[in-house]
Formats: C-alpha cells, sequence, structure tokens
C-alpha cells in the first residue's frame, strides 16, 4: 500500500469514526466499566468497585434460565424464517410479471412504520376482546368464544415472531433482491447450455452467488432477534408469565425498572459478547472469510 | 429523628433574616401610604421609608414595591425625593426560577398553570420540565445523581420513601410548619403518605388522590333482576352466576392484573376486601418476614377465589392479565364485563360517550370489608433548592401551594384561598381532589356537579372516605425500599401471573408452593439489604 493510499483510507474513515466513536464504541467501553461497578441508581453513594459480582449476580438471578430459554427460542424461530422467507419473496420479486413493482412497494411498507406502532397494530389484532383475528377464527366457526391468545405460552411466542417476521422482512428482502439482480446471466445461460436443470442452477449459481448476502443478512437478523425489546414490551410485556421475556427485556428491566446500572451493563456486556461470537460462527459456517460484493 | 432534628437545627439557624424582610416591607409600605396621605410630612416620611427599606432589604423586588407606589400617589416634589433615594440603591428585580419536574400526562393543564401562576407572580417563574411517562422516575432519579434535580416534583408513594432516604427530597415541615394544616383536609387512608416514616414530618401536599374502587355494569344488574349490587364477596359470586347464567355477560367479574403496572388493582383490592379482623390484609409481619405464603394469609385467600372464579366457575377469565390501563378502560366501557376494579378517574372515561356503556356504570363500595386501595400522588421539592437558600425555599413552597393547596391569584392564602390546581384537575381531567373540604364545602360545588356525569359524587366521597395507604403499611408493601421493582414486577408478578393463568396449576398446593417461591426470593433479598427495610 502507498503512503498515499493510506492518508486516503484514512481520511476517508474520519466522518465515520467521528459517530462510531462516540455513539457505539464509547457506550460499549463505559458499559464494560459500569459493568464493573455496584451501580444502583437508588443509591448513588454508594457506587463502588464490583469486580466480576454483576456478571455472578446475573447469572445466578432467577430470570438467567428462563430468559435466555426464551432468547434461545424466538431467535431459533425467528431468524431462520426470516431468512427463508425473504429469499423466497427476492425470488419472486426478482420475476418480471404485472403488478411486480407494485409488490416490490408493498413490501418495503412495513418498514416504514416504528417499531413500537407495530407492536401495537399486532397486540390489538390478537386483542382478547375485539381482535380481528378472533373475529375471524369465531366467524369461521373454528372457536367458541373469543380466545385471549396472548395468554397462551407458545401462540404469545408466535405472534411474536409473526410480529418480528413482519417487521423485518423488507430489508433482507431488498439485500436479496439486489444480490439476484447482481448475477450475470452469462451464468445462467453456461447452464443452460450445459444442460442444467432449474434446481442445479437455483443451487450452483443463485445460492452461491447469493452467500455472502446470506451472511449479512443472518448477521443482520439475528442481532435483530436477540436485542428484540420493543415489540416484546408492546406484546407481551414478558408474558405470559416470563415465557417470553428475553433477555433484552430483563436488560431494560434491569435499567429501568430496577435501576441497577451494574447489573444492566454487565447483561447487556454479556449479549455483546454472545453476538460477536454469533457472528464469527456465521463467517465459519459460511465459509465467507472476507465479504466482496463486488462482480 | 436525627434527619428532622438536623433539618430543624439548620432552619432554625436560618430562619431570623428569613422573617424579618417580611416586617421590614410592611412597615415600609405602611410608611409609603403615610406619605400618600399627608403632603408635607408625607416627603419626609416616604423619604425616610425608602431609605430604611433601602439599608434593610434582602429582596429589591420589594424595593420596587416602595417606589411604585410612591410615584403613582403622593406630588411631583415627593415623587423626585422618593425616586432619587431609592433608585441609586436598589438593584434590578431578581426572578426566581422553579422548575416543576413533571411526567407526560395533562401537559397542556400543567404549563397553562404554569402560565397563569407566572402571570400572577412577577418575582417567581414556573419553568415545567417532562421527564416523560415511563421513564419518570429513572429520569428524576438520574437528575438527582447529577445534582441537577427540578426544585419540585411529581412523586409516587412507592418510590417516594426512596427519595427521602437517599436524602434527595426534603420534608417540607422541616421548613414551613405550617403545612401541617393541610394533614387534617386529608382523606384519612391517604394521610400516611404525605408523612416521613423516619420523621414523622410532612414531605409535601398532594397532587391527586383516588382509588381504585368497585365498579359495576347497572344494566346487566338490571336485566338479571338484580336491584342492588353485592355487599359480600358471596353475594358477588352469586350475581355473577345470575347474569351468566342468563346469558346477559359471558365473563362478569372482570379482574384486571396489569402487566404494566398495578398489579395491585388484581390482588390488593380482594386483599383488602377480604380481610377478617385482626389477621388484616397482612403480608409481612413486623420485622418483615414473610406471612403471604400460608393457608391462612390475606393473599392467599385473594388468590384461592381469584383462582375458583377464573377456572372453576368460568365467572372470570384470564382476559385481564393482558389488560393495559387503555384496554381495562375499553373492556369496561364496551360492556366485556359486569364487576370491574379500576382506578377512579378511568371511569370518566368509560361511562361517558363515546364509550358503548355510557351512562350504565356505577362506583360502589368494595364488597366485604368496604376497603380499597388508596392511589395518590404527591409534590416533593428537592434538597439541591434547601441548599441554595430561602429565596428558592420559599419560592418552591409559594409553588407547592399554588399546584396542592389554597392560593388566591397565585398567592398563598390558606385562610380563604382555593385549590385552585386540584380544582381544575378534577373539573377537566376527573383527577379528584384529596381534600376533604373540597368535596363537603359548597364552594366547591362544581366539583361535585362537573363529575356527576360519570359517577356519583356522594358514593365517590364515601368510597375516599374508605381507602387504605397500602403503599405505606410495611406489613402490605416492602418494595419501596433496596428491592424496588425487581420483587414486585420481576419476581412477583411474573409468578402469579403464571398462577393466575394455569400454567403451574390451580390447587392450594400449587398456590403454596408460588407464594413460597416468591417468599424465598424475599427472604434472600431482604438478607442483602442495608436498610432492612
Amino acid at each position: 500500500m502507498r503512503r498515499g493510499d493510506l492518508k486516503f483510507i484514512i481520511v476517508g474513515l474520519v466522518p465515520a469514526l467521528s459517530f462510531i466513536f462516540p455513539f457505539t464504541f464509547y457506550p460499549i467501553a463505559y458499559a464494560a466499566y459500569v459493568s464493573s461497578l455496584h451501580y444502583d441508581l437508588k443509591y448513588p453513594e454508594e457506587i463502588r468497585f464490583a469486580g466480576f459480582n454483576n456478571f455472578i449476580e446475573v447469572f445466578n438471578s432467577y430470570y438467567m434460565a428462563d430468559s435466555t430459554m426464551a432468547t434461545v427460542t424466538f431467535v431459533a424461530l425467528a431468524v431462520p424464517l426470516v431468512v427463508l422467507i425473504s429469499l423466497g419473496l427476492a425470488l419472486l420479486l426478482s420475476q418480471n410479471f404485472r403488478g411486480v413493482g407494485f409488490l416490490q412497494w408493498l413490501v418495503m411498507v412495513p418498514w416504514a412504520i416504528p417499531l413500537v406502532d407495530s407492536g401495537a397494530i399486532w397486540k390489538w389484532i390478537f386483542d382478547a376482546n375485539y381482535g380481528i383475528f378472533n373475529a375471524a377464527m369465531k366467524s369461521l366457526g373454528l372457536i367458541d368464544s373469543y380466545v385471549p391468545w396472548l395468554n397462551l405460552r407458545w401462540p404469545a411466542m408466535l405472534i411474536l415472531v409473526v410480529a418480528f417476521l413482519w417487521v423485518q422482512l423488507p430489508l433482507p428482502t431488498l439485500l436479496f433482491l439486489a444480490g439476484i439482480q447482481s448475477i450475470p446471466q452469462e451464468l445462467y445461460e453456461a447452464a443452460m447450455i450445459d444442460g442444467a436443470k432449474s434446481w442445479a442452477k437455483f443451487r450452483a449459481i443463485t445460492l452461491t452467488w447469493l452467500r455472502p448476502f446470506m451472511l449479512i443478512v443472518a448477521v443482520y437478523v439475528s442481532l435483530m432477534a436477540i436485542w428484540t425489546f420493543d415489540l416484546v414490551y408492546v406484546i407481551t410485556a414478558g408474558g405470559p408469565g416470563n415465557f417470553t421475556a428475553v433477555i433484552s427485556y430483563y436488560t431494560w428491566s434491569e435499567m429501568f425498572t430496577f435501576l441497577n446500572f451494574g447489573r444492566a451493563s454487565a447483561l447487556a456486556f454479556l449479549v455483546v459478547l454472545v453476538s460477536i461470537a454469533l457472528i464469527i460462527a456465521y463467517f465459519r459456517a459460511l465459509r465467507v472469510g472476507r465479504i466482496r460484493l463486488r462482480v | 429523628m436525627k434527619k428532622n432534628r438536623d433539618l430543624r437545627e439548620s432552619e432554625s439557624s436560618k430562619s431570623p433574616d428569613f422573617l424579618s424582610t417580611n416586617i421590614t416591607r410592611r412597615k415600609a409600605i405602611s410608611k409609603a401610604g403615610a406619605a400618600a396621605i399627608g403632603a408635607v410630612v408625607g416627603a419626609v416620611v416616604a423619604g425616610s421609608g425608602g431609605y430604611f427599606a433601602g439599608l434593610s432589604q434582602a429582596g429589591p423586588a420589594r424595593t420596587e414595591t416602595v417606589t411604585r407606589t410612591v410615584t403613582q400617589t403622593v406630588t411631583g416634589t415627593v415623587t423626585q425625593t422618593v425616586a432619587g433615594t431609592v433608585t441609586q440603591t436598589q438593584p434590578p428585580p431578581q426572578v426566581v426560577e422553579v422548575t416543576w419536574g413533571i411526567w407526560s400526562w395533562g401537559v397542556e393543564l400543567v404549563q397553562d398553570n404554569a402560565e397563569k401562576f407566572n402571570a400572577w407572580n412577577d418575582d417567581v417563574k414556573i419553568k415545567v420540565v417532562d421527564y416523560g411517562l415511563d421513564t419518570f422516575f429513572s429520569g428524576i432519579s438520574a437528575a438527582y445523581t447529577a445534582g441537577n434535580p427540578p426544585t419540585i416534583h411529581y412523586s409516587t408513594p412507592d418510590v417516594t420513601y426512596i427519595y427521602q432516604q437517599n436524602g434527595w427530597a426534603i420534608d417540607m415541615e422541616a421548613y414551613f410548619p405550617e403545612i401541617r394544616r393541610y394533614l387534617d383536609d386529608i382523606f384519612p387512608g391517604f394521610r400516611s403518605g404525605f408523612i416521613n416514616p423516619d420523621t414523622g414530618l410532612m414531605s409535601g401536599l398532594a397532587y391527586y388522590g383516588g382509588a381504585q374502587p368497585f365498579m359495576y355494569n347497572k344494566r346487566h344488574l338490571d336485566e338479571a333482576g338484580i336491584g342492588e349490587p353485592p355487599k359480600t364477596w358471596e353475594e358477588l359470586e352469586e350475581q355473577a352466576r345470575t347474569i351468566k347464567q342468563k346469558g346477559i355477560n359471558d365473563d362478569p367479574i372482570g379482574i384486571w392484573y396489569g402487566s404494566w403496572g398495578f398489579v395491585e388493582v388484581g390482588i390488593y383490592d380482594f386483599m383488602l376486601g377480604m380481610a377478617e379482623g385482626d389477621k388484616g390484609p397482612y403480608m409481612w409481619d413486623e420485622d418483615l418476614n414473610p406471612i403471604f405464603n400460608d393457608k391462612g394469609s390475606a393473599l392467599f385467600r385473594s388468590l384461592r377465589w381469584q383462582l375458583d372464579m377464573i377456572h372453576k366457575e368460568k365467572l372470570a377469565s384470564t382476559k385481564g392479565v393482558l389488560y393495559d390501563e387503555a384496554q381495562a378502560v375499553n373492556a369496561f366501557g364496551s360492556g366485556a364485563h359486569t364487576f370491574f376494579w379500576m382506578p377512579d378517574y378511568d371511569l370518566a372515561f368509560a361511562n361517558t360517550p363515546p364509550s358503548k356503556e355510557a351512562g350504565n356504570l356505577r362506583m360502589g363500595m368494595n364488597p366485604g370489608t368496604g376497603k380499597v386501595s388508596a392511589i395518590y400522588r404527591s409534590y416533593l421539592v428537592s434538597k439541591a433548592t434547601a441548599d441554595k437558600g430561602p429565596k428558592h425555599l420559599e419560592a418552591a413552597w409559594r409553588v407547592m401551594q399554588f399546584v396542592g393547596g389554597r392560593t388566591r391569584n397565585g398567592k398563598p392564602d390558606f385562610e380563604n384561598g382555593e385549590y385552585f390546581v386540584c380544582r381544575r384537575l378534577n373539573n377537566e381531567k376527573g383527577v379528584g381532589p384529596i381534600y376533604i373540604s373540597m368535596w363537603e364545602d359548597p364552594k366547591y360545588a362544581d366539583i361535585r356537579e362537573s363529575i356527576k356525569t360519570w359517577v356519583d359524587p356522594e358514593i365517590k366521597k364515601q368510597v375516599l372516605f374508605n381507602t387504605y395507604d397500602f403503599f405505606n403499611d410495611p406489613r402490605m408493601t416492602t418494595w419501596w425500599s433496596e428491592w424496588w421493582g425487581y420483587w414486585q414486577a420481576g419476581v412477583a408478578r411474573p409468578a402469579i401471573h403464571d398462577l393466575i393463568l394455569g400454567n403451574v396449576g390451580t390447587s392450594d398446593d400449587d398456590i403454596l408452593r408460588v407464594l413460597n417461591r416468591i417468599a424465598e426470593e424475599w427472604k434472600k433479598k431482604k438478607a442483602e439489604s442495608k436498610t432492612g427495610k
């Protein structure tokens, strides 16, 4: 690398880093620092160094096992569904047919709605007294009376997953669509000459080409799923019981309900570590050493 | 009590200056008045009055008053003399800013009240600071920690103790003993909420007070041929069964647990209503050891009854676990339940158009003992205000009396003033006053008149006389300490919801198992507690 190149890179990075450092790296570093303190906002005079006590307390807390299970369940259900459905949608939207432009626009709509509003919409759809879902089920004769779906464990979890799907589908769909449209047509023509069938073309060309996109989507959706808070807060508030109380919900609770900043930071920091581990695992699983989107 | 003594000692050392300024002002004004009456003598008296005032005044605004009075009333000769004397010695008027920390509710009304106060007062100005709704407690706590708290702010009884224990908020009675006069005017069931349990002093005045009373749908009762609302829990069950059997309502007993708060609606009102003699509705003994995990406890009886109504008798459902406040109002207002318990002010929305059941809903006395949980909010003044000096403290006290006490044109007047802001809150928002006189004094007839469209004022008054301040009874509420939020919202609520939903069984043993788990977590947190409270 030439000296001039290095200078250009540094100058080019300055605008981005001037935002990333104060608003990303510094908060993470500060969270790491606070996680080593006994920091209860209700008793600010007693702030003191606590070593790893917050981490130990979090691990031993009454909610750790349940919230880990809730998070794993939610992520395991939501991430594959988002990846598969957005890929399917992208394949559909890459076809030439009448109305595809309108469909492309329609898919983007949930993106324009704030998360809390999306949560409120889904909560009302499944409302126990006036929800449209109950009305539809009853009019079809599938239920005798309105059911409080959000009071039932698995239905509540599935409603969260559906709401998450609805909110998160647009960006992955857009990414996959961009990926599909960047595939050179010559590859398909060559495969056709070689006698490849549709499935073989999809597997050997489309999926292979989309692998880096899949990595980006998988990482993005996983992180979104792990950190999902708004939908949980609005739709189930962690219930029924604490069946859908994912870790991010307790991070919020520790911070804003219990006002224990030390434990909240420890919990947040743990999730950051898990997220990093997950990203590394994705890179290895998809055998993408470095993302190159150039043709 | 040491804290209390310290405050009193601190005050006694400050009070002479603080009080003497008022006397000087009166003297100055009276001398100026004399000057206006006698032309020749007045010039001398007013001049000397202005001179002495200039020497001894602590508050410059008062000197300005003297100047203005004389200038407007006496002759030109006198004017020149007095004005010349005063303006040479007095700095410009100084305005004290009072920051009023509120949560995001009724903000327009708050702003309007602040503007009215500011128009009536030249020397004190209110600046409203909105700390959000869900973020209010954390926001105020953060402001205290950062050393920049508001002068005066709302407080809920579950966290007032935290502000007091940290020395963040002061007891206003330590500085202004006359605040005690308000205590007798507060309904008995709320009074303990305005007394600091450590000092025995009044901390502040009331924002509002109400209850979470029993309510019923009179149309449903009439259709079922039931003349009177239930007086006992057995009667309630019987009436609910009749209503269900006649097909009037499938889910007559509406129990609101509230995942987003007010879990006490579903728990405490039943405990209070079902309390038996000296056993009371208590959760802890005098030493704060759990007694709720016992078959004879009020909590056990309350849960047993609820589970029977939901899972055995099918007279109630689990829908209430999902309700937030708006949904609770909508559910009762749409006729989804015949019997309900929710904050009294919510009836104003459920029982008026466009609510489907507008006009059919009634407030009643809680079955059994008649006791219901008190809900109230208070005003606290920050210690930082006291540290700034008497001028700021007096300004805070003036504002506190305006927002929670009696004033006339924005000036304190306990004897002849009116509860200006409390009156507006009731008449414009349905948020009821906590002061007895506002329900009984004919000059507040509009209070009763304004709520007649949605509640019988006499019943509401009776309900307010039957409130129980469970927030400040340590045997019932001890979450206002280190484990505030943690135990109640984090541990107890999800466990009780699981029980109510039938996820962990509904037998007596199942109830006890859940209560024992909650009790164990309580003991663990108590052992870690530094205050033991």
